[in-house]
């Protein structure tokens, strides 16, 4: 790598491993610096092509900048420089280390202009990630953390399955577009791989699955990172890929549609971050430029108010120690400055006019009308609704008002109150002067976001949702209850793996294929040895047996003989003599 | 180009020379008796790697010993697979001794002089096969192995270990003689030679006389290889858990296991040839078993509770990897499964260093004791990480390397199912291993006041440093083994 | 928050309040109607965003639909017990 370009993820993961070294003031500076710094060189970059080296016989490119990619690279470097201000109480430098890892991974897949690479710092986003998780510590956060693991390397093992394949077939590794392979294995793994990153369902279970189980930290840092730069690899290689357009839009009503029956708090952001994505994945289906731009721009956005959103329910957390809405409630009355930055994370993401969403959600909206697609639109709007519904009317009134639980909490420490501060005023920013961030986008911007007819039909749609909800709000009452995703299949069917594995299959392996040397070889071995030994005393030792019963009893005959007496002797030493001289005559 | 060289002969000779001294010296003058195991390595190693040179400019050092029959012979022959092999060997051989010095004295062990003898003749078995210039030189020294380890694997001489040890010693000894000594006659017999030769010593008229014969042939060869621990006659290498943990180390790493899979290997590249064996269909064969293994036998790995066993279960699955590529019979494939002889061995020997040093440290032998362990063992534990990164085959580690190529064998060989059985696998080794990892480091321990005193070894320690390093290295700078691994096919 | 206080807990200021977010919304739904009539050239994909008060129909409607849907869904088929998966 030359030295006139510095990649801005390997700044933030070796930056990271540097962390633990450092202590109190300068490793908070530090904290700091490392995502300045990141962002300060992103906003320099030049568009090109940087890094490129050598493995296997193959180029690796690592710094593929181009409007797409650095669009990308500055929210996510400012996410980072959030998330970090968000994360500076934390004491535990693991969670940093790793978290500075992940986000520099993400940076990574953003500028790779090569399967390789990428592979390696998808793998490396996803253990990180998974850490985060894990590092809460609790026996739930343990055992989501696991899964979430296993099923991201599952989606790695496919976008690897995906590429080698690729590469089998055309003998190179770049990473473009791939809308000349389209239909074909590989192009259906690593697209599989993507949309698991994304959390499509029926891939997606495991992002509310871990998402709320994360520390209070980690989870801002995994809403930014994992579905964002999935939806950038998608926009790059599958732009234009007709199913996605359903996908997406099914994946928005299916997000609002879980939350409704959601009891925890960060699980609902959860579903509706599913429900997002799926605005950006079908604006990546759609295709045209206006949708490549809105589904862009609304990853933008989108990072930063679900950062809010989730700084806000983390504050709530880290204060009260609750999680679930039916325990919460009367919080307005000693957390005032969280509920206000809170609702303006709302309002982003339900496109109230002046803030964010209504400049990007609407781009991919407009792009669906523009593509005479009606149904599409139907269903996006429809999400829309609903997003207004749960984030910015049920899970406020549920949080902050509703019943009162009694609780009084203070406001959680500044550093988070710096961070939502920050992440809402980039909200209302954006929404005000939508230009600053069409400037950036990868095609040329011709939308008008602010026409009358589409800020009233917002407010009137926005406002009688709002009247939906209060009418039926008896209806809405949170439930200890959970309900079941697509994880059921992996979750169950893992326990009746083991079961398996541990019962029926050891008993072969150990009862019965273990024992082949016992019954090929020991028995039979034993048992010819054991046939020989009663031959040896049956037939050998009875014979020897034998012959000395003979001769004991020939003995015993011929003890007579011996009788004492001399006639005797001198009879039988005659009868000798006869005998031998017969004897000698006739064998004459 | 052949020439002839002594070298062979002293590399194979000298661990049996310090195996004598080591006898001689017994347990008075311990620290001598260690000096000379330590010697035996280093120079055992230097006389290998002082070939290496050699090797790479294209001779091949040959040393005759004696011959009993015309194509009969026992003698030496360095190419760059046996050397691959035996440097690897002999290297791993030198951690693996300052480790046995670390665990055997914390352990305050018994009959240590006979442990480290069997050692180091163990070794000189090693390199004898590593360097057989033919199949009854390899058949010699592959069954010299199987009794050498004999008292290592039994030297707990407890009940259990006895058991054990008959074990291991009736599966390997049974095999070989019921099957591979058949199939050396049966080779001897059609081909009139037991030399090896790059690219196979059966011509094609052979091959079409008696196609169904030689294949009985490879599979007498394939299955009477049993320390490549192929389905269903790996049953030796969970048995053989009872020995101790460096023993296992040997077992897994450094010489017997390998020893099968590169006997395996020498058979389909140097005695049948890739033309004969798609010729037979033997490489079917091969893939089959293999691929069976390697599923069969991770799943058998996630429902061990016991560490060792669960480790054995995985060498048992991760050898077929090896088995594998090799019999994909591509370039891609081949060099993915020599490569994988090394890059296995490194992992795979750190994570029974690790085993080794929970058990001296800790005396625990199960998994599900082992919560929160990350804390007492922190060195133990971050290279139990970095070397199950390797054998699940993440990317920056020199497993990766290996998976990487055998898997662009198995599309190179349009097959999706085999590619299928490598994932699969992959993922549950994922499981299995990162259980252990999971529950080591974001577990609750449970409290006991014995955990004050539980700290790390430094000679148990430092070996599995820098194995779990050289995974690491190994992955980043791959071209060091896949330079001399390369030269292999021709 | 004092101000939020005041006018949530007291009865008189709450009843102000809903008074005024009534009037909002009719406010809204007015504008929505007529407002398009008096400034035309906005564009519209689709014939039925014509139909007057269109956004507020519809969001009442997307309201009250998925929460119907989403309710009944659960009911018949995806809610359990909290700890269904501990086993």
């Amino acid at each position: 790598m030359t030295l006139e370009w510095v990649h801005p993820g390997l700044l933030l993961i070796l930056g990271g491993c540097l962390l633990p070294l450092l202590k109190g003031r300068v490793k908070r500076a530090a904290m700091l610096i490392l995502p300045a710094a990141a962002l300060i060189d992103c906003l320099l970059m030049k568009p090109g092509t940087h890094g490129v080296t050598s493995f296997l016989g193959q180029d690796l490119v690592f710094g593929r900048v181009d409007r797409l990619s650095l669009v990308f690279s500055y929210v996510f470097s400012l996410m980072a420089l959030v998330g970090m201000i968000f994360a500076l109480h934390v004491k535990d430098d693991s969670q940093h280390v790793a978290a500075l890892t992940y986000m520099g991974s993400a940076l990574g897949v953003t500028f790779a202009g090569d399967f390789l690479s990428l592979y390696v710092f998808w793998e490396l986003m996803a253990i990180s990630s998974a850490l985060l998780v894990l590092l809460r510590r609790e026996p739930s956060a343990v055992a989501a953390g696991f899964r979430y693991l296993l099923v991201h390397i599952f989606g790695g093992l496919l976008l690897l399955a995906g590429i080698v394949l690729h590469w089998s077939h055309t003998r190179s590794l770049g990473f473009g577009d791939m809308g000349a392979s389209s239909g074909g294995v590989a192009w259906a793994m690593i697209l599989a791989a993507f949309l698991l990153n994304a959390a499509v369902p029926p891939l997606g279970a495991w992002l509310p699955d871990a998402y709320p189980e994360a520390t209070v930290t980690g989870a801002v840092f995994m809403t930014a990172f994992t579905t964002k730069s999935a939806v950038y690899v998608l926009i790059r290689g599958y732009a234009g890929t007709e199913f996605l357009v359903w996908l997406g839009a099914a994946m928005a009503v299916y997000g609002v549609v879980y939350a409704v029956l959601e009891n925890d708090a960060r699980r609902l952001l959860a579903y509706h971050i599913i429900s997002q994505v799926g605005y950006m994945v079908c604006g990546v289906g759609i295709g045209t430029a206006l949708a490549t731009n809105g589904a862009t721009a609304h990853a933008f956005a989108h990072i930063l108010y679900k950062a809010l959103l989730f700084m806000g329910a983390g504050a709530v957390l880290q204060t009260t120690g609750l999680r679930k809405l039916s325990e919460m409630g009367g919080l307005y009355k000693t957390m005032p400055v969280t509920l206000c930055l809170y609702m303006i994370g709302a309002f982003a993401i339900s496109a109230v006019p002046l803030f964010s969403g209504f400049v990007t959600k609407s781009m991919v909206v407009s792009a669906a009308g523009e593509a005479h697609r009606p149904l599409i639109f139907l269903m996006l709007t429809l999400a829309s609704a609903g997003t207004f519904l749960h984030t910015g009317l049920k899970l406020p009134y549920y949080m902050f008002f509703g019943k009162d639980s009694g609780r009084r909490a203070q406001e959680p420490p500044r550093n988070m109150l710096v961070a939502m501060g920050l992440a809402a005023a980039a909200c209302v920013l954006i929404g005000v002067f939508p230009g600053l961030l069409y400037q950036y986008l990868p095609n040329r911007v011709e939308f008008v976001p602010y026409t009358l007819r589409h800020v009233t039909s917002t407010m009137g749609m926005l406002g009688f949702t709002a009247l939906g909800f209060f009418l039926l709000l008896k209806h809405l009452d949170p439930q200890p209850t959970i309900s079941l995703d697509t994880d059921w299949f992996y979750r169950r069917g893992s326990a009746g793996l083991v079961t398996l594995v541990r019962g029926p299959l050891a008993r072969l392996e150990f009862d019965y294929v273990g024992q082949i040397y016992e019954f090929v070889i020991r028995r039979p071995v034993l048992g010819v040895a054991n046939l020989l030994r009663k031959l040896d005393s049956l037939v050998v030792d009875a014979a020897i047996v034998g012959m000395g019963r003979s001769t004991q009893s020939l003995g015993h005959a011929l003890r007579t003989v011996v009788s004492g007496n001399a006639q005797h002797y001198g009879l039988m030493m005659a009868a000798g003599i006869l005998a031998l001289l017969a004897l000698a005559v006739f064998v004459q | 180009m052949v020439t002839p060289s002594v070298i062979p002969l002293l590399a194979v000779l000298v661990s049996s020379l310090g195996a004598i001294l080591i006898a001689c010296t017994g347990e008075r003058r311990a620290n001598l008796r260690e000096f000379w195991s330590e010697g035996a390595g280093v120079a055992m190693f230097a006389l290998v790697a002082s070939m290496i040179p050699e090797v790479l400019a294209g001779r091949t050092p040959e040393y005759v010993l004696f011959r009993i029959l015309p194509g009969i012979e026992l003698a030496f022959r360095v190419d760059a697979f046996g050397l691959l092999f035996a440097s690897g060997a002999s290297l791993l051989w030198i951690l693996t001794s300052f480790y046995s010095i670390g665990y055997m004295r914390s352990l305050k062990e018994h009959a240590q002089t006979r442990y480290f003898s069997c050692f180091a003749l163990a070794l000189s078995a090693t390199i004898g096969v590593a360097f057989a210039a033919n199949l009854f030189t390899l058949f010699l020294f592959y069954e010299a192995l199987t009794l050498v380890t004999y008292p290592l694997v039994g030297h707990k001489e407890t009940v259990e270990a006895k058991a054990g040890a008959r074990k291991y010693v009736i599966y390997l000894l049974g095999a070989a003689k019921v099957f591979l000594l058949a199939a050396i006659i049966l080779t001897y017999n059609v081909t009139g030679t037991l030399e090896f030769r790059n690219g196979g010593i059966l011509s094609d008229a052979q091959l079409t006389r008696q196609p169904t014969l030689l294949l009985i042939v490879f599979a007498l060869f394939l299955f009477g290889f049993a320390k490549n621990a192929l389905m269903p006659l790996h049953s030796w290498l969970p048995a053989a858990m009872v020995a101790p943990t460096p023993v296992s180390a040997l077992l897994h790493a450094v010489a017997v296991v390998k020893t099968g899979v590169f006997s395996t290997l020498r058979v389909f590249l140097f005695v049948f040839g890739r033309h004969a064996m798609r010729e037979l269909g033997a490489d079917q064969l091969a893939l089959v078993a293999a691929s069976v293994t390697i599923l069969v036998g991770s799943l058998l790995a996630l429902g061990q509770d016991n560490l060792k066993a669960r480790l054995a279960f995985s060498t048992v699955s991760q050898l077929s990897y090896i088995i594998l590529g090799a019999a994909l019979l591509n370039s891609s494939g081949v060099l993915g499964g020599i490569a994988h002889i090394t890059y296995h061995a490194v992992s795979k020997i750190t994570l029974f260093f690790c085993a080794g040093s929970i058990y001296v440290s800790t005396h625990k032998t199960e998994i599900s004791q082992m919560s929160g362990l990350a804390k007492r063992l922190p060195w133990t534990m971050a290279a139990f990480s970095l070397s199950s990164l390797s054998v699940v085959g993440i990317p920056l580690t020199s497993g990766f390397v290996s998976k990487w190529y055998v898997a662009v064998g198995a599309v190179d060989h349009q097959s999706l199912v085999l590619l299928g059985v490598l994932l699969v696998s992959s993922l549950i080794s994922a499981a299995y291993l990162g259980q252990i990892l999971y529950k080591a480091y974001f577990e609750i321990e449970e409290e006991s006041p014995a955990h004050a005193e539980v700290r790390e070894i430094p000679w148990i320690v430092a070996p599995l440093a820098i194995s779990a390093a050289a995974s690491l290295l190994l992955g980043l700078y791959p071209g060091l083994v896949l330079g001399l691994a390369g030269r292999i096919m021709p | 928050m004092n101000f939020l206080a005041r006018h949530l807990e007291d009865p008189v200021r709450f009843a102000r309040i809903k008074r005024w977010s009534y009037t909002g919304l009719a406010a809204v739904a007015l504008a929505e109607i007529v407002l398009p009539r008096i400034f035309p050239g906005g564009e519209f994909h689709f014939p039925f965003e014509d139909f007057p008060a269109w956004g507020s129909l519809y969001g009442l409607v997307s309201c009250v639909a998925i929460i119907v849907v989403s309710k009944l869904i659960g009911k018949l088929w995806l809610t359990r017990r909290e700890d269904y998966y501990d086993s």
